[in-house]
């Protein structure tokens, strides 16, 4: 999602020189991306909530850091990726938390839609993986970036992030084979 | 479960992050910093610049941006900072530019 680079490093320079508001339009426009990221990658919707909303801090407290070169939603994705990483660290295991018995409490209407037994499977599947590797498959599968994209999000390679894709699709496909 | 429908749920769940949990991030941050004299005049131009603007634009971020920056720079110095930079800005504006209005 990008709204344009011009409006951007405008909504960018309001944060920073203190409008709540422009931070509002901010979160309005890209806080639903950001919160699916984290609860993908922590499989926790309460993790997920706090996280993201830290991201948000933070870019509020750090706003001047913002390099215009990259896409709002590209700097606020580094922003969560990395924060997740630290987080899923400081929980000492690269895998996910005690997975909940039910989907995400906080959930558009949308969601409704999709089986809450299905959107556990998916969590499940994705548990499988490493952090980069559920973070590439994520952003590329569901979320449709390309790779220049998720590399400037994540710092890795485009090596790396083919690799890890693939390794993450055989995971996934065995783990439903055994399903 | 195949991998098809798998990736198919990916795409379409779509939880969003709820309200309650924006109007806590607003709670936590801290009060504005006082405006930076020489952003404020910018942003300022910036808003007088995107008036200029084609029709269709109405709702992007850069109009949405504009409108933020006039509700938030009220002082008289922005006045006039904003004055000069329209007239600054007007010097350069090209016939077809002007035809947005």
């Amino acid at each position: 999602m990008n709204f344009g680079m011009k409006g951007d490093r405008l909504l960018a320079g309001l944060v920073r020189m203190g409008s709540q508001r422009a931070l509002s339009e901010v979160m309005e426009r890209y806080s639903d991306m950001i919160w699916r990221l984290c609860l993908r990658l922590l499989g926790d919707s309460a993790l997920a909530d706090d996280v993201t909303q830290e991201v948000f801090v933070r870019f509020w407290s750090r706003a001047g850091d913002y390099r215009p070169e990259f896409s709002l939603s590209t700097w606020l994705y580094r922003i969560a990726y990395n924060m997740c990483i630290d987080e899923l660290r400081s929980l000492s295991a690269r895998k996910y938390p005690d997975l909940p018995s039910e989907a995400p409490q906080s959930c558009s209407p949308d969601y409704g839609l999709i089986r809450r037994d299905d959107a556990l499977l998916v969590r499940k599947a994705l548990a499988g993986l490493s952090p980069l590797q559920r973070t590439v498959f994520v952003l590329r599968e569901a979320e449709g970036l390309g790779y220049d994209e998720i590399s400037r999000i994540t710092g890795a390679g485009y090596d790396s992030l083919k690799s890890n894709l693939y390794i993450a699709k055989k995971k996934i496909r065995k783990w439903i084979t055994e399903q | 479960m195949d991998y098809g429908t798998m990736i198919r749920i990916l795409r379409e769940e779509s939880p969003s992050f709820p309200e309650a949990s924006r109007k806590a991030v607003l709670r936590k941050i801290s009060p504005a910093p006082v405006l930076l004299p020489l952003f404020a005049a910018a942003a300022a131009a910036a808003a007088v610049l995107l008036t200029v603007r084609p029709h269709g634009m109405e709702d992007s971020a850069e109009s949405i941006s504009a409108s933020i920056v006039r509700e938030e720079l009220r002082t008289p110095e922005d006045v006039i900072a904003g004055f000069r930079a329209r007239a600054e800005i007007m010097s350069r504006t090209t016939t077809k530019e002007i035809q947005w209005k």
